[in-house]
């Protein structure tokens, strides 16, 4: 087991376990600051697997804007705790055996991909992922603006349209600012 | 000669003459008034006078046949006819003196009833067809006169309509005899199978070759006995007749004594060939004339109404007939045809007259009327001398040759039947006249009682006559004239008849002098006897019960069937009916429902189905995020479940 | 040298984990983290397969996804602050005007 592969683990475990407590927190505030600590691991996964940029990336987009908005938007709608909003839902969901049967099957099927894919075969070994070279940055940045030209010029275009539409949602209605 | 010649072929027209008179005056009907004897009378003469004249040419050794065919197709033939033999000469003579003398007699008894001509007509019809029953020549033909006999005699008795029973006493004779009749057809049907023709003649030459079979004659024989002991009122058939004494008396004097009654032992006494073949029915035949003789006369010794006393003495007297005729002696049962048409019919003219001037018809109201009624007085004892069978009246020698022939039979029972049955005959009758004619009135109409006009008593007086010397005819003394006219043989050895003729005789006066010192001297008291046996007397009176037995079992039987088939008509048939036409209105009904419900079922069913089904899918959208998230994370499943299991 | 299918089996969990929280919980906002949750490890896959490959597209992709991502989870977060403004809790439950 090579220093990336430990590396990887770790970090990979990290994440989880940030998920996990993201996901069964009682306390939004909890879980956001903890939806942090996974996007961090995410990153952190990037950069082991080579994609730099991507990984600073990551870092700049989601714990940058989206953890900061989700942390406002915590913050504004929490104003007034009345105890807590349950961190899980006590319906018929959670003891729902179709639910269940979901994941159950989720579970299986990715078990056994990452099973058959994990096991080496006579004719092929098992894939590996080569964490050296690292994706260059000047390759990126000339198949964006290159092939993926136009998809970036309509993602901006989104950016912009999703920025003003989402000021135009949440400012209050008495006021016609 | 031609004339006689001539005289017999035109014998047909015999009957002819009364039926003119019943359709003029039948059709002139309200028109006629009184005048209908006038019409009548001279018709019955014509009629007697003509079969004299017949007689007078049979006597002659003539006879005469004739027939012509009535219906005829392929492989049958049915003729009708006439024949003139002794046999129907001498009824013919004795059927319209009778019938003439009793419309004489009418004309006095019936004098102010108010449907007088319908009287006449229908007496003048029932000549008629006596006579044609009389001329016949084969069974169909005499069954036609014999039913239309019938008619008459319904319509005779049923002539005071309006009074209470006597519409009932009508339909019972009518009825009764039907049953018989009944018999009749059967043996003309049996007949016609085995012979194929009607015809007397024809039938008997077949008979005594042994074309029939004895079975077929058995059935004849017996049927053609059903239907004569129904018109002749022998047991179980005699029912009727007493009933029949609500008719007018001198109906009762033509038609129940001396000629429709008659008519079943003619039948008897013409279809003998047949019977002689079958010895085991003329025992029948015998048995039931001697039975019915016997109780007959028995009930005869406890009626107080005369009539009645008179008609079970016919019953018993018929019965004698029969029996004579069931040993095989076919001269003695005619004989006492004859002598009994004239002496019953002038008993029950005598009694006529005594009702006519007493009125009332029950003995116990009358009495004294000797002294009042000096001619009908003679006639009635000649009649009852007759009756009782003492020399020398007619009823003497007819009664004795039967008695006699019986005991030649060697049936010794039948014989003291007919003894005691004499014995008993001789008692009611002179009670019978003891009572009427002698002692004091006990009623003030026998007080007041006078002698009949001569129109009356002058019949009487005539058929007197006949009672006292019709027997002459067939006595041996003079050579048994009646015999051999008609032809038969009638010898027995001196002996037997000489025994038989004293008992007859000791049996006759004894019954008379039992009775004399019964009811003229009163010695002894009948009441004794009808105390100490009640229930026998009670059986007498009630005629052993007959009239309650056939009411309770054919009359309310008949009635509880009607009623059962009314019933079973309406309720179940009807039921059935509605219930069937109920089922159809409802089938239809349920087509109709079928029909909506289907139809409009399918078409509204459809449209409901179909929102039923968007009503249930839409609940899908219940509005929870989470559900819908969960929907999209099977789908996704099943996709790629999908596509990785078929590659 | 990471074998693919370790880096696969954790995208899966991760997703796994992000959906779980997304099906099972009442709060919005809780629900936008999960949902972003699953859109990182959809994110790590493309990452994962494109450093396998060498070609460079899926990172590109992924790229993409993560701005779209962002966007999307500032909309939603517009609303339920829009909606919070009344009830002051966003339970999911009762943003339900859509329903039938």
């Amino acid at each position: 087991m090579s220093f990336e592969q430990v590396l990887f683990i770790i970090v990979s475990l990290i994440l989880l376990a940030s998920a996990l407590g993201a996901v069964f927190a009682r306390r939004i505030m909890h879980s956001a600051l903890l939806a942090v600590a996974a996007f961090t691991g995410v990153g952190g996964i990037y950069a082991i697997l080579g994609s730099h940029f991507l990984a600073v990336a990551q870092v700049l987009i989601y714990i940058g804007a989206v953890a900061i908005v989700l942390l406002f938007a915590v913050m504004l709608s929490q104003q007034r705790e009345i105890s807590g909003s349950n961190p899980v839902r006590k319906q018929k969901l959670w003891k729902n055996w179709v639910t269940w049967a979901a994941f159950g099957v989720g579970l299986v099927m990715v078990l056994y991909f990452t099973v058959n894919l994990a096991t080496p075969t006579a004719s092929q070994e098992i894939p590996l992922i080569h964490t050296e070279p690292a994706t260059s940055l000047e390759g990126l940045s000339e198949l964006l603006f290159r092939e993926y030209l136009v998809p970036f010029e309509l993602v901006s275009l989104l950016l912009l349209l999703v920025v003003i539409g989402a000021v135009v949602i949440a400012r209050k209605e008495n006021d016609p600012q | 000669m031609v004339g006689g010649e001539v005289v017999l072929s035109l014998a047909w027209l015999i009957p002819v003459f009364p039926v003119l008179a019943w359709l003029i005056i039948g059709l002139s009907g309200r028109k006629m008034q009184n005048r209908g004897s006038g019409i009548a009378i001279p018709a019955v003469l014509i009629s007697f006078l003509f079969s004299l004249a017949v007689l007078v040419q049979v006597a002659q050794g003539q006879s005469y046949h004739t027939s012509f065919t009535w219906l005829e197709w392929p492989g049958f033939q049915i003729t009708f006819g006439f024949q003139v033999d002794p046999l129907a000469a001498m009824m013919l003579v004795v059927v319209t003196l009778v019938s003439l003398l009793v419309q004489i007699y009418s004309l006095g008894y019936m004098q102010g009833d108010s449907h007088y001509s319908r009287y006449y007509a229908n007496l003048s019809l029932f000549t008629a067809a006596m006579l044609t029953l009389l001329l016949a020549d084969n069974y169909l033909l005499l069954l036609i006169a014999w039913e239309l006999v019938g008619l008459c005699s319904y319509l005779l008795i049923g002539h005071y309509f309006r009074n209470p029973g006597v519409p009932q006493a009508a339909n019972k004779a009518f009825l009764t005899t039907r049953v018989g009749d009944f018999g009749f057809m059967i043996a003309l049907m049996a007949i016609f199978n085995a012979t194929g023709t009607f015809n007397f003649q024809e039938i008997f030459a077949l008979a005594q070759t042994g074309a029939i079979s004895q079975g077929t004659l058995v059935l004849v024989t017996a049927g053609l006995f059903l239907g004569a002991a129904g018109k002749s009122a022998q047991f179980p058939f005699q029912v009727w007749l007493p009933d029949a004494m609500a008719g007018p008396t001198p109906v009762s004097a033509l038609i129940h004594a001396a000629t429709m009654v008659a008519a079943g032992v003619y039948l008897i006494a013409r279809s003998l060939p047949l019977y002689l073949v079958v010895p085991q029915v003329m025992q029948v035949v015998a048995w039931v004339g001697g039975i019915t003789a016997l109780l007959a006369a028995a009930v005869g010794l406890v009626v107080n109404d005369i009539k009645k006393v008179l008609a079970y003495s016919t019953i018993s007297q018929l019965g004698y007939m029969m029996l004579g005729l069931g040993v095989g002696a076919f001269f003695p049962g005619v004989f006492h045809l004859m002598t009994h048409a004239f002496f019953k019919a002038l008993l029950f003219l005598g009694a006529g007259s005594v009702i006519h001037a007493v009125h009332t018809q029950d003995m116990r109201e009358m009495g004294g009327l000797g002294r009042r009624m000096p001619y009908t007085t003679l006639a009635f004892l000649a009649g009852s001398l007759a009756l009782a069978g003492v020399f020398p009246f007619a009823g003497f020698y007819s009664k004795d040759s039967i008695l006699a022939a019986v005991y030649a039979s060697g049936n010794s029972v039948l014989f003291w039947m007919g003894v005691v049955a004499a014995i008993l005959t001789a008692f009611y009758i002179t009670r019978a006249v003891v009572l009427t004619f002698w002692h004091q009135p006990r009623s003030q109409g026998a007080e007041q009682a006078q002698e009949s006009s001569p129109v009356m008593t002058v019949p009487l007086l005539i058929l007197s006559g006949f009672a006292l010397a019709a027997g002459w005819l067939g006595a041996d003394f003079s050579g048994n004239i009646l015999g051999g006219f008609l032809g038969t043989e009638f010898h027995l050895p001196r002996a037997i008849h000489h025994y038989v003729t004293r008992i007859a005789t000791v049996a006759a006066l004894g019954g008379i002098v039992l009775a004399i010192f019964t009811y003229l001297f009163r010695w002894f008291q009948p009441s004794v006897l009808t105390q100490r046996f009640p229930q026998c007397y009670q059986l007498l009176q009630q005629a052993y019960y007959f009239d309650r037995f056939y009411n309770r079992v054919f009359v309310t039987g008949t009635i509880r069937v009607a009623e059962f088939v009314a019933w079973f008509d309406q309720t179940v048939i009807d039921g059935l009916v509605n219930a069937v036409g109920r089922l159809g209105k409802n089938l239809a009904l349920l087509i109709a429902k079928i029909d909506i419900l289907l139809i409009d079922g399918f078409v509204v069913g459809f449209g409901h189905s179909v929102g039923r089904a968007g009503d249930r899918v839409r609940r899908w959208q219940n509005g929870l995020t989470a559900n819908y998230l969960l929907s999209l994370v099977w789908a996704v499943l099943i996709s790629i479940l999908t596509f990785k299991l078929l590659g | 040298m990471i074998p693919l299918s370790w880096v696969l089996a954790l995208a899966g969990l991760l997703f796994g984990i992000g959906l779980l929280g997304a099906l099972l919980s009442t709060n919005a906002v809780r629900m936008l983290i999960c949902i972003e949750l699953m859109l990182n490890a959809v994110n790590i896959n493309l990452v994962a397969f494109s450093r396998y490959q060498g070609q460079a597209h899926g990172e590109i992709v992924a790229l993409f996804a993560m701005a779209i991502g962002a966007a999307e989870a500032a909309v939603g977060l517009a609303i339920f602050v829009a909606v919070a403004r009344n009830s002051k809790v966003i339970d999911i439950d009762k943003i339900n005007l859509l329903k039938w």
